[in-house]
């Protein structure tokens, strides 16, 4: 069995009812896991490079209120990278270019409105440069965050309501 | 809610925004990860346009296959409940077509679904349904809102932690399918 990252940011003893029960389910934990390494680090990367996929990462926790989530994704980051410590805490760099821009709208738009989304959203990814395959990853990379996000939302609950 | 009014049980046909990979063209990663399909289903336009990333397609279906499939805990038809609220959610017409049809198949409840698409989420439920639904709606939206009187409520009416916890999944799992169906392409 891998780590279990989300165990450890929730803060659950090994000795936990909660951790027992999540260990009763090795296949969401391991797919869990697996599921980070292939959105965070790929062995096929196509395009979009590790340290901006864990800046994206950093930037969709927080937009979610998550920490302690940012602070994970932010330590697999390059530590003097001012340009991706700014996108990791939400904001647009100044030298951005056309595709840069349009990567971090697209990010904050779906992570926080996925329902408003449009074709012409979706296009528009396209024709400011992204490949069809950095717009797959990307929509993979933003829905894997939202997803762990509501786990370890759900871990806290359960550890903290009597 | 609003908009649900958009929303069918009827089956729905996805057509993506963008090409997907064509098989002629797939490289041996593309090709591999196209043997494995949600339910075991066949290789459509949508497995071919996430074809286009293959390492989080392969590892992304394994888990969406266990959260909806794996023996024990939380029921499958609630599970398919989970998933179709946070769709509801989300704004995927697609996947809440087909979760709604897989709880009406499991359960032959058919009020339920039929109140939620006319009405919208908060209208009168079996106490069970309506925790269930206030828990994965609150849970879907952004930040998740979820709160420990929610957990109270589900408990009250016989969810375990182990069930809940299969029951976030199955939302979860939702609000990570949704942005990819609802936005890489639309159905009708």
């Amino acid at each position: 069995m891998n780590a279990d990252v989300l165990n450890t940011l929730a803060g659950l003893a090994p000795e936990s009812e909660l951790a027992a029960i999540r260990a009763r389910r090795p296949e969401f934990v391991d797919g869990a896991e697996n599921c980070r390494a292939a959105v965070i680090e790929p062995k096929v990367d196509v395009g979009l490079g590790l340290p901006l996929r864990s800046a994206l990462a950093a930037r969709m926790a927080r937009l979610n209120g998550d920490e302690r989530l940012a602070a994970h994704y932010r330590a697999g980051m390059p530590g003097d990278d001012a340009e991706l410590a700014l996108i990791a805490d939400g904001g647009f760099p100044q030298g951005a270019d056309r595709r840069l821009r349009a990567i971090l709208r697209h990010v904050d738009f779906i992570t926080v409105a996925p329902r408003a989304c449009t074709r012409n959203d979706t296009e528009r990814l396209v024709t400011e440069g992204l490949t069809v395959p950095e717009v797959v990853a990307l929509a993979e990379l933003i829905g894997f965050l939202n997803f762990e996000v509501r786990i370890l939302a759900t871990l806290d609950l359960l550890r903290d309501t009597p | 809610m609003t908009e649900m009014s958009n929303f069918k049980v009827k089956a729905l046909t996805w057509h993506p925004y963008l090409p997907p990979v064509e098989i002629a063209d797939a490289t041996p990663e593309q090709l591999a990860a196209m043997q494995i399909t949600p339910s075991s289903g066949k290789v459509s336009p949508y497995v071919r346009t996430l074809a286009h990333d293959p390492d989080s397609y392969v590892t992304r279906t394994q888990l969406f296959n266990d959260i909806m499939y794996v023996k024990g805990g939380l029921d499958r038809a609630e599970r398919e409940l989970g998933a179709l609220i946070a769709s509801c959610i989300n704004g995927c017409v697609y996947c809440a077509s087909v979760h709604a049809r897989r709880f009406i198949e499991l359960t032959g409840n058919t009020e339920t679904v039929e109140r939620i698409y006319r009405f919208g989420l908060h209208e009168t439920e079996s106490p069970r349904v309506r925790a269930i639904i206030d828990f994965c709606e609150a849970l879907s939206i952004t930040p998740p809102s979820a709160r420990p009187e929610h957990v109270t409520a589900l408990r009250e009416q016989g969810l375990d932690d182990a069930d809940i916890l299969d029951l976030a999944h199955s939302a979860a799992i939702f609000g990570w399918a949704n942005r990819l169906m609802h936005t890489l392409g639309h159905s009708r």
